[in-house]
C-alpha cells in the first residue's frame, strides 16, 4: 500500500486549502459527539490530560456532566519527560489522524487526507506565524464558527499575535547536537521511565523541551499577568488542555517528523533497542491505548508504532535543516558484558539552597566550581573544542524547578563572574514550564520534586572559563520570556554543572 | 550499574550478616513467641549488656537486606547530586540515618507484634490481622501518598556540611516516607513465627516490587496484585497451621516459652 505523506501547513499557497478545510470541517463533527464516544473531540484531548474544573470554565464540560471513569484506563496518558515521549505521541496522532480521516470520508472527502504539520523552524516566509486558517473566529461567510480557531491563544506579547519572534528559542540545535536517544540527562528522546504521565524530576528530553515545550508555552500564555489560575492559561499552555487546540495537532506532527529527521541526519542516531522500550510500556504498567475509527479501543506497544511506515504515512520532508551542527555520541564502557555510557558527574553547583529565580523579569546565581574536579583547563586551549571527542561535554542542571502559573518559560545565559569580566554572556538555551504547575504539585503523581531540565552549555563554559580559568566561579543568569508572570514565582532546588565523560 | 551493585551488596551483605548472627532469628524477628513482657525485658537486657553491639548490627542487617533494593534509586541521586570524591562519604551518611529511622521504628513494630500477640493470644490469628492490616493499608490514600513521595527527591546541596546535613536530611526523610508505606509489611515477618525468613524475604521482594508499581494518584482504592498473591500465601499457610493445630489438640499455653527459657538463651 502507497504510504500517505503528510505535508507542510506553510507549502500550499491557498491558507485556506483542501487539506484544512476538510480538517476544519472534521473537528466540527468531533465537537458534536458525546464525550464517552472515543472518536469525540473532548475524549481524544482527555485522553493527554483533562481537568474538569478548566474544561467547565471553557465549555467543553457542562455543568453536571458526569464524567466517565477513564482517568487511569484510557485518559490521561500523554508521556512526558519520558523515552515514550516520541512512540505515545506518535501513536496518539497516527489514531487521532485515522478518525479525523474517516469523518472527512463519511463527509464526502478525499480518503488519502493526512494531517499537516507545522514546520516553525522553516526559513519559509511566515513559517512561524501561526496558520492563517486557526486565526479567524468564522468561516468566510462570516458567520459559520471557525472550529479550528480558539481564543485561548495568548501568545507572549499578551495581544493574541502567535509568531515566534526569536527564532533562537525554538532552535533544533541543541536536540539536533544529542547523539543518545535516551541519557541520564534526557538525551534526544527523552529519559528512560515506566509509563509517565505529567512531568517529574528526570531530565526533559532536548526536543521535548526545545522546540516542543517552548512551542506549547509561547502560544499558549496567560490571559493575564500576575497568578494566573488554570481557567486564564492558554490551552496549548498545559498538558491538561493542550490537545484541545486544534494547532496542538500539527505542532505534534512537526515533533514527530522531527524525530525521522534526527534519525535520518546521522546513521549512528538509533532508537533503543531495550525491550523495556520496544516491547513498552512495562506489562506491570498502565497500558497505551488509541481508539480506532470503529469507535473501538486498541492496546499498542512501542514496537507496532515504531516507524511512520509501519503506520501507513510518510513526510515529504525529513532532509537536515542544520547539517553543520554534529550529533555528539556519549562514550560508552561496558560492565559485567553490558554496554553502558558513562555517567555525567557534577562539578561546580550553587552553594545555598533552593532560590527563586529572579525579580519580576531577570535573576542570577552563581555556582562554586570545585577546581579539582572541573573540566581541565588545558583543554581550553583547543579551538575546535565543542568537535572533539576528548574533551568534556558540559551541561547545565536545573534540579526541582517549581513555579506556580504565570512564566511561560526563562532564557538561560551562562557569564563570567563580574570580577572577571562577566559583562559577557552567552546564551545558552530557553527553559520551557510546560507540565511545571503538576511537577510542582506535592499530591500529584511525582510528590511535588518539580521538572528537571539540562542544557548543553559546552561551547559557553569553556568560553567563560577561558576568560579566567583560575576564578572558582561561574554565573548563570535567567530572563523572563514575554511579558506575563514573574520570575519570582519560578524556584529551582539546584543549579549545577556537570560534565560528560 | 554502580549504584545498583552496592544495592545488591547491601541487600546480599545484610542477609548474610543475618544468617550469619549468633542471635536465633526467631528471638528478634518471630515474634509470634513474644509478650509484651517478654520484649520488654530482652529490651532492657539488652541495653544494659554486651549484646547491644550484636543486636544494633544484626537490626541493621535485617533493615538494609529487606530494604536495600529500595534504596537503588536515592542512592542514585546522591550520586547525580554530588561531587565524585564525596559521594561515598554522602552515601554512608544517608544509609546510616536511614537505617537508624528504621531501627527505631523494627522497635516499635517489634512492641506492636508482641502486643497483637498477647490481645490474639493465637500466632495465626495474630498474622491474618496483620496481614488484613496490611492489606488496608494499602488501600489507603495515605499509604499511597507515602510511597509517592518516597519516590520524589530534593535537590542536595554539594558542599561542606551542608552537603553532609542534606544527605543526612534526604535520609531522615526517606526512612520516615519508607516507614509511613512499608510499617504493616513489615510487621508481618514478626509475625511469622518460625517462618519469618521467609516472610523477611517475601518482604524484600515486595519492596523491590513497589518501586516498578505504576503511579496512580492518592486515593481510596482497591490494592493490587502483590496484596493479593501475599494474602493468598498466608491464608493457606494459616489454614495448615490450624488444620495442624487442630490435629495435635496441645493447649496454646504448652507450646509458649517461658521467660527464664529465653533469657536463658540470650544470655
Amino acid at each position: 500500500m502507497a504510504l500517505r505523506v503528510r505535508r507542510d501547513v506553510w507549502s500550499s499557497d491557498d491558507p485556506w486549502g483542501d487539506t484544512l478545510q476538510w480538517y476544519e470541517r472534521a473537528v466540527a463533527k468531533l465537537k458534536t459527539l458525546p464525550l464517552d464516544d472515543p472518536r469525540s473531540w473532548r475524549y481524544l484531548a482527555a485522553m493527554h490530560g483533562i481537568d474538569s474544573a478548566t474544561w467547565q470554565i471553557h465549555g467543553y464540560l457542562k455543568e453536571g456532566e458526569k464524567l466517565p471513569d477513564l482517568m487511569e484506563t484510557s485518559w490521561m496518558q500523554c508521556q512526558h519527560t519520558s523515552w515514550y515521549f516520541l512512540p505515545w505521541h506518535r501513536g496518539y496522532l497516527a489514531s487521532f489522524e485515522a478518525i479525523i480521516r474517516e469523518t472527512i470520508v463519511a463527509e464526502g472527502g478525499p480518503s488519502e487526507w493526512t494531517l499537516p504539520y507545522w514546520n516553525y523552524n522553516s526559513s519559509a516566509t511566515d513559517a512561524k506565524k501561526l496558520p492563517v486558517a486557526f486565526r479567524s473566529k468564522f468561516l468566510s461567510d462570516g458567520v459559520t464558527p471557525n472550529s479550528l480557531y480558539v481564543p485561548q491563544r495568548y501568545g507572549v506579547q499578551s495581544d493574541g499575535t502567535i509568531e515566534f519572534m526569536e527564532p533562537r528559542r525554538i532552535s533544533l540545535e541543541s536536540a539536533f547536537r544529542q547523539g543518545e536517544f535516551t541519557a541520564d540527562l534526557g538525551g534526544f528522546g527523552g529519559p528512560d521511565t515506566g509509563f509517565f504521565w505529567g512531568a517529574g524530576n528526570k531530565a526533559v528530553g532536548a526536543l521535548e523541551d526545545t522546540p516542543h515545550g517552548i512551542v506549547h508555552v509561547l502560544i499558549g500564555s496567560a490571559a493575564v499577568d500576575e497568578d494566573p489560575d488554570l481557567s486564564q492559561m492558554g490551552l496549548m499552555s498545559h498538558p491538561r488542555t493542550a490537545a484541545l487546540d486544534p494547532i496542538f495537532w500539527l505542532h505534534h506532527a512537526n515533533i514527530d517528523r522531527l524525530w525521522d529527521v534526527w534519525l535520518n541526519r546521522d546513521a549512528d542516531n538509533v532508537n533503543p533497542t531495550e525491550s523495556r522500550w520496544v516491547d513498552g510500556p512495562p506489562q506491570h504498567d498502565r497500558k497505551f491505548m488509541f481508539p480506532t475509527p470503529s469507535g473501538s479501543l486498541k492496546e499498542v506497544k512501542v514496537s507496532q508504532i515504531l516507524s511512520a511506515e509501519q503506520l501507513g504515512y510518510e513526510y515529504d520532508d525529513i532532509t537536515d535543516p542544520l547539517p553543520d551542527v554534529k550529533s555528539i555520541h556519549s562514550p560508552k564502557g561496558a560492565a559485567l558484558g553490558v554496554e553502558i555510557m558513562a555517567e555525567p558527574s557534577e562539578f561546580a553547583s550553587n552553594e545555598t539552597g533552593r532560590i527563586r529565580l529572579g525579580g519580576a523579569d531577570s535573576g542570577e546565581v552563581r555556582l562554586r566550581v570545585d577546581m579539582q574536579s572541573a573540566p581541565d583547563a588545558a583543554a581550553l586551549e583547543s579551538a575546535a573544542l565543542t568537535e572533539s571527542a576528548s574533551v568534556p561535554r558540559v551541561y547545565l542542571t536545573l534540579d526541582g524547578i517549581r513555579a506556580s502559573l504565570g512564566v511561560p518559560a526563562f532564557d538561560v545565559y551562562v557569564a563570567a563572574p563580574a570580577a572577571a569580566g562577566g559583562a559577557v554572556e552567552h546564551y545558552v538555551g530557553t527553559v520551557s514550564l510546560f507540565g511545571v504547575q503538576d511537577a510542582s504539585d506535592p499530591e500529584g503523581l511525582h510528590g511535588g520534586g518539580g521538572l528537571r531540565q539540562a542544557l548543553e552549555v559546552t561551547d559557553a563554559y569553556y568560553a567563560v572559563r577561558g576568560d579566567d580559568a583560575a576564578k572558582d566561579e561561574v554565573t548563570v543568569r535567567f530572563r523572563k520570556v514575554g511579558k506575563k508572570g514573574s520570575l519570582a514565582n519560578v524556584s529551582v532546588g539546584k543549579v549545577s554543572l556537570l560534565k560528560n565523560p | 550499574m554502580r549504584v545498583s551493585r552496592v544495592v545488591l551488596g547491601l541487600t546480599v551483605g545484610g542477609w548474610a550478616g543475618m544468617l550469619a548472627s549468633p542471635i536465633p532469628v526467631e528471638r528478634w524477628a518471630a515474634c509470634g513467641d513474644l509478650s509484651l513482657e517478654l520484649l520488654l525485658s530482652i529490651s532492657r537486657q539488652i541495653a544494659d549488656g554486651p549484646l547491644i553491639a550484636t543486636v544494633v548490627i544484626w537490626s541493621a542487617c535485617m533493615v538494609l537486606a529487606m530494604m536495600a533494593p529500595g534504596l537503588v534509586r536515592p542512592l542514585a541521586h546522591i550520586a547525580a547530586q554530588s561531587l565524585p570524591r564525596r559521594t561515598n562519604l554522602l552515601a554512608a551518611c544517608f544509609i546510616a540515618v536511614y537505617t537508624a529511622v528504621w531501627f527505631v521504628a523494627a522497635f516499635l513494630l517489634m512492641l506492636v507484634a508482641a502486643q497483637l500477640v498477647a490481645t490474639v493470644q493465637t500466632e495465626a490469628v495474630a498474622l491474618f490481622v496483620g496481614l488484613c492490616g496490611w492489606y488496608i493499608w494499602t488501600c489507603t490514600p495515605w499509604q499511597q501518598l507515602a510511597s509517592i513521595r518516597a519516590h520524589a527527591f530534593s535537590p542536595l546541596r554539594s558542599y561542606g556540611l551542608k552537603a553532609v546535613r542534606d544527605s543526612c536530611a534526604f535520609g531522615f526523610h526517606h526512612g520516615l516516607v519508607c516507614v509511613a508505606s512499608c510499617w504493616p509489611l513489615m510487621l508481618l515477618p514478626m509475625l511469622a513465627g518460625k517462618f519469618s525468613f521467609l516472610g523477611m524475604a517475601l518482604c524484600t521482594f515486595a519492596v523491590a516490587a513497589s518501586r516498578v508499581q505504576p503511579k496512580r494518584r492518592a486515593r481510596w482504592r482497591r490494592s493490587g496484585f502483590l496484596p493479593t498473591l501475599m494474602a493468598a500465601w498466608l491464608l493457606v499457610r494459616v489454614s495448615l497451621q490450624c488444620v495442624v493445630r487442630a490435629c495435635r489438640s496441645r493447649p496454646l499455653a504448652t507450646r509458649l516459652p517461658s521467660a527464664s527459657v529465653v533469657k536463658k538463651g540470650s544470655s
